[in-house]
């Protein structure tokens, strides 16, 4: 590849970036301006029953809707539990912090996970996710704010260790993210049932270790942060040598711009891990 | 052109949905949720078209508290949405055991009866629901089509006025009176018939049009078309 055909590619790539940025931050506006509820909110089930058992129905009823992917409806049970039942019920913010997220809304979705965490100090998943939604707005210091808080709260809290290793590489912060999910990935023993795995004398009918798959997301964002950080070192190379770079280092950074472009997208906030509110089933 | 198609692709793809973390499968009955919440479950899945998962959510909810009339009636109105009547009857007569004034569970366990055409016990269970709850619109009409089905069309018109008289902006109400006067007519004309035999006079026109229309309509004694027009206890 010649470097203007770089040059091109490198023009369709700010372009789909530009892009992607109206259609998130076009997406958030959208959602600010919805119009208020235009149907009354009705929460007269087990109305003879304690605040405790309407909560529940509430959550399980929201709980299905979300799950049968009737997200309205879900908005709607969690805001029974917050607007008429009680208003300091961190769980059900959560919750409805989740139906916003999915539903897009990321607006709303930062509002109530910042409701959960006044009601609930110690909720750091909703800090988390509020992390997540922050970074979807792109707010990659709120996010990063976000996630350290949780940190702060819970030094061992694995999502925001992987979440904050992201948003550190998004902001050009390789070596702390690099640091963080190595500490995630030896906190989680992930890499013990790795090493197992490759262990030499390892048989065919030795048991297989036992570690949750989620784990192993740590490596694949290690790898990607990985990535990041060479393109970085590449480019920083080719603009100090440019245009006589060497040709190898020229198609290797192409190469990994790429992929850091399209399918590997740090920014794709697919990559965080959210805590889950709602149980799934 | 194929970068901008891609491009464009994940950007749809991006800030959509995340990683969902600690996302254990629950139990089918998990014990630390109470009777309401899977009552709650239950009544979101049945709203949402899921009957089988809204029942399996009210047996959960029948596990915690087997006396929960609630989760008795819904889960009849579920198997009864499912055609399992006769799992959906057990159901509602265990929940009016459990709770004789439970006005919901006579209007359903009526229209089931109707379904059945034992129209008796279609009735008793509507007047029933009545005298718990005189201006329920939906037993009202309910009842008025148990009335219909058996050709008692006088008693049908006084349950429908009197329902619109409550709601006379209802257009499920508004279709049933006309079926009632549909079935009133068809009456009407098949006593002409039968008292004028043969001699039917062949002159065309609008009255002989009507007839024919009406005799082959199914409304005329059809009670499978009577069904259409019994409405569904209301959430």
């Amino acid at each position: 590849m010649d470097g203007r055909e770089n040059v091109k590619r490198r023009g369709i790539n700010i372009i789909l970036v530009g892009v992607c940025l109206l259609l998130v931050v076009n997406g958030a506006m959208a959602q600010q301006d919805d119009p208020p509820r235009e149907v009354p909110l009705i929460c007269d089930k087990f109305e003879s029953g304690s605040d405790a058992e309407r909560v529940s129905y509430y959550l399980g009823e929201g709980a299905a809707y979300f799950n049968a992917g009737e997200l309205a409806r879900a908005n709607d049970s969690f805001s029974c539990i917050v607007e008429q039942i009680d208003a300091r019920h961190a769980l059900g913010y959560a919750s409805r912090g989740d139906v916003y997220a999915a539903q897009r809304d990321f607006v709303e979705a930062i509002e109530d996970y910042g409701s959960a965490v006044v009601s609930d100090a110690g909720l750091v998943g909703a800090l988390n996710n509020r992390g997540i939604a922050y970074a979807a707005l792109r707010d990659f210091e709120a996010a990063l704010a976000d996630f350290n808080r949780a940190l702060d709260a819970e030094p061992g809290y694995r999502l925001a260790l992987v979440n904050r290793g992201i948003i550190q590489a998004l902001l050009g912060q390789y070596e702390a993210a690099i640091a963080d999910l190595e500490t995630a990935i030896s906190q989680s023993r992930i890499d013990v049932a790795l090493a197992d795995l490759r262990r030499p004398d390892r048989r065919g009918d030795d048991p297989y270790p036992v570690y949750d798959p989620l784990d192993a997301h740590a490596y694949a964002v290690l790898g990607m942060v990985y990535s990041a950080y060479a393109l970085d070192n590449y480019q920083g190379y080719l603009l100090l040598t440019d245009p006589l770079g060497d040709r190898r280092i020229q198609s290797a950074a192409g190469s990994l711009e790429s992929r850091a472009n399209f399918d590997l997208r740090l920014d794709d906030i697919s990559w965080l891990l959210a805590a889950e509110f709602i149980p799934g089933g | 052109m194929r970068l901008k198609v891609i491009g464009l692709l994940i950007c749809l793809l991006m800030a959509g949905g995340v990683v969902r973390a600690q996302t254990p499968t629950p139990e089918p009955c998990d014990p630390s949720r109470d009777t309401a919440y899977f009552v709650g479950i239950g009544n979101a899945w049945y709203n949402a078209g899921d009957l089988t998962r809204a029942i399996a959510a009210y047996s959960c909810a029948l596990e915690r508290d087997p006396t929960s009339a609630e989760a008795l009636a819904r889960r009849g109105y579920a198997r009864s949405a499912q055609g399992d009547d006769a799992g959906a009857l057990a159901d509602l007569e265990e929940a009016l055991a459990l709770d004789p004034e439970y006005v919901d569970a006579y209007v359903h366990r009526g229209v089931l009866y109707v379904r059945q055409g034992i129209f008796a016990l279609a009735q008793a269970d509507f007047d029933a629901a009545l005298r718990l709850d005189p201006p329920n619109v939906v037993a009202l009409h309910n009842r008025a089509v148990a009335y219909a089905a058996e050709f008692r069309y006088a008693l049908a018109l006084a349950d429908l006025d009197a329902a619109l008289a409550i709601a006379p902006d209802d257009p499920e109400l508004h279709a049933a009176l006309g079926a009632v006067y549909l079935g009133l007519a068809a009456e009407s004309y098949g006593q002409f018939r039968a008292l004028a035999g043969d001699n039917i006079p062949v002159t065309g026109g609008a009255p002989q049009t009507l007839y024919l229309a009406l005799e082959r309509n199914a409304l005329s004694g059809n009670f499978g078309e009577w069904l259409a027009f019994l409405r569904a206890v209301e959430d």
